[in-house]
């Protein structure tokens, strides 16, 4: 047999590892809604007497069972696929279709949790905001709301996003004028309330507000020139500019980890979204993530367990690229031409910018410290502090205080090395990113046993391991904060 | 924010497609495994080419005769198939005649009508809504 060309085979494997994290997303997306309706379920019981809210909790929790049977019913062609066993090439293609099908239901079901009551949010979300962002940091409030109108931090966005008629749109303008600059908010996912790791996509919205009526990216734009307010308000150039801006004060606070949660949830989306506008207000999301590695580069902050991410993410953009109808495809790349060389032009300006600000930065010190984290958390530990003294040194020491009968001083010199420093927040998620991008593939092999094992598939299984890790860095977060205010005295 | 908006997905046809393309994956893999949770699965893709047809505006496209569709749908490469809705009226007939004879025992699939089948709906769980 001839062997395959390297270039197939590289492109084999990188599908192989994207339809890997599209299982990942479903089985994740899949148990944390049943999670949060379960949750509901409790609320409710607990002596909410609106008997609407059983009747939007119940067809929604029967539905998503339906696609825990889904994958069920699948299980054995997802354990042989997790294994690399040979699938025939309808139930290779037919996998990855059914995948993308839970995925969607989920994420469509994701907007009816606007009907229930709605959570708040996790109080560690503020630790964390407050320890990136320091003196930059001013107060602001973080609601939880459905997919649609998350990780938006002006009312504005959510209306826009809301698709609603343009009549409307302007109504409700008209409505908040004088209102809507109050101040930010900062919006999360229902999904992800006990899930720190998506947290680092607040940095980014956090980053707009430190560009309040997108003055940074205007001047950036503009330098002293004078430009009606009309014009600039409207001008796609100072839209891109603030993405990108708030794309590195993310990558400054939190490092490579703030583009991954934003990647996942591109990936598994089916398709690309048609340009409608001739200037849209966003880069293509392969021109912020180039400028983002480029950013990290200057900084000299290194991407080593992440690049198989952002390699995935290119793989997964070009596919869908490829299967646009050719106007589209053509105008995607010109698109993605122009907006780059225009921004390549000014991201040493946007460098310049997040770098004057008073934030907590991630450098390749806080990397090193996550992966001594990571080792923590693969031993199930939580991992609020790391030791200033290595324990080989610390071994060696306390032999040396055995060996030469020490005195109770030289005893106490050698314990204080058992000290602890508290990690930082950015610290704290990297290494659970860390984690769970280098263990998620044998969990899956878990909660999909091989043919003929005892065990039944059973989504669960993953759901323990996702709440296991949630679990873990929640309880870091808030034992940080404390030690960090032991440590102030 | 931190993403343009993304494409909105149709519940509905995600769910049928779902369901219909575990009994296609199910009988690629064993022709004999015909059980009722399979018969119901089918039963689902014929809703769902039926729904579909009322769901697209009709679409501007040259029809393709006889058993053209499928056959271009088998050869069409793997990673082109999230390509928007082309040729959608044809590709749902033929797929929808495909699985009525499957239903009604009257046809066996022919080498590559399953893989066709598949890819139309993978096509259609990929674009819809976009």
């Amino acid at each position: 047999m001839m062997a395959k060309p390297e270039s197939q085979e590289s492109n084999e494997a990188l599908e192989h590892r994207r339809v890997l994290y599209l299982l990942g997303e479903a089985v994740e997306k899949l148990v944390r809604l049943r999670q949060v309706l379960a949750r509901q379920r409790v609320f409710v019981e607990a002596g909410n007497e609106k008997p609407e809210y059983p009747s939007v909790i119940d067809p929604l929790s029967k539905a998503l069972e339906k696609q825990s049977q889904r994958l069920a019913i699948n299980s054995a062609r997802i354990a042989s696929f997790l294994r690399r066993q040979p699938l025939s090439e309808e139930e290779r293609v037919a996998l990855r279709g059914i995948l993308q099908s839970v995925i969607n239901v989920v994420l469509g079901f994701h907007e009816a949790l606007i009907l229930l009551p709605r959570e708040t949010v996790e109080p560690q979300v503020f630790r964390v905001l407050r320890d990136c962002f320091k003196e930059e940091w001013k107060p602001t409030p973080v609601i939880m709301t459905n997919a649609l109108t998350s990780y938006e931090y002006r009312i504005e966005d959510v209306l826009v996003n809301l698709d609603i008629g343009q009549g409307e749109l302007e109504e409700w303008t008209r409505l908040l004028r004088g209102f809507t600059r109050g101040g930010s908010i900062l919006a999360q996912a229902f999904l992800d309330r006990d899930n720190p790791l998506a947290w680092a996509v607040l940095s980014h919205e956090y980053g707009h507000a430190l560009d309040p009526d997108k003055g940074v990216s205007k001047k950036i734009v503009y330098g002293d020139g004078e430009v009606e307010k009309e014009i600039a308000d409207g001008d796609p150039k100072v839209k891109w500019v603030s993405e990108i801006f708030a794309d590195f004060v993310a990558a400054r606070v939190f490092g490579p980890a703030s583009q991954v949660p934003i990647l996942l949830l591109e990936m598994s989306r089916p398709s690309l979204m048609k340009i409608r506008d001739e200037a849209p207000s966003h880069p293509p999301t392969t021109v912020r993530l180039g400028l983002v590695r480029e950013y990290l580069k200057e900084l000299n902050v290194g991407t080593g367990g992440f690049e198989e991410v952002f390699e995935m993410y290119n793989f997964d953009y070009a596919r869908k690229v490829s299967a646009l109808e050719e106007p589209e495809r053509s105008k995607r790349k010109e698109l993605g031409e122009a907006v780059g060389k225009f921004l390549q032009s000014h991201i040493a300006a946007v460098a310049a910018k997040v770098g004057s600000l008073k934030l907590c930065p991630f450098g390749n010190q806080q990397l090193d410290h996550a992966r001594e984290l990571q080792k923590q958390l693969q031993s199930d530990l939580p991992v609020s502090s790391l030791r200033q003294t290595p324990i080989d040194r610390m071994l060696a020491e306390l032999n040396s205080l055995v060996e030469s009968k020490a005195d109770r001083e030289r005893v106490y010199e050698v314990l204080s090395g058992f000290n602890e420093v508290p990690a930082t927040s950015a610290e704290i998620l990297t290494a659970g990113w860390l984690y769970k991008l280098g263990s998620f593939e044998e969990r899956l092999k878990q909660t999909f046993p091989e043919a003929g094992s005892k065990r039944e598939a059973d989504v669960d299984e993953y759901g323990k391991y996702l709440a296991r890790t949630d679990e873990l860095l929640l309880r870091s977060i808030e034992l940080t904060a404390v030690h960090a205010e032991i440590m102030r005295g | 924010m931190a993403a343009a908006a993304a494409p909105r997905n149709d519940v509905y046809f995600s769910i049928l497609s779902g369901r219909v393309l575990t009994a296609l994956a199910d009988l690629a893999a064993d022709p004999s495994a015909w059980n009722e949770r399979i018969q119901k699965d089918l039963e689902s893709g014929v809703e769902y080419c039926q729904a579909i047809r009322a769901y697209q505006p009709a679409p501007d496209v040259v029809r393709v005769g006889g058993q053209q569709a499928l056959r271009r749908l088998a050869t069409q490469p793997d990673d082109n198939l999230d390509s928007p809705v082309q040729r959608l009226a044809s590709d749902c007939d033929e797929v929808e005649d495909l699985l009525r004879g499957m239903l009604a025992k009257s046809r066996e699939p022919r080498p590559g009508e399953l893989l066709a089948a598949i890819k139309f709906f993978v096509k259609n769980v990929g674009s819809l809504g976009s």
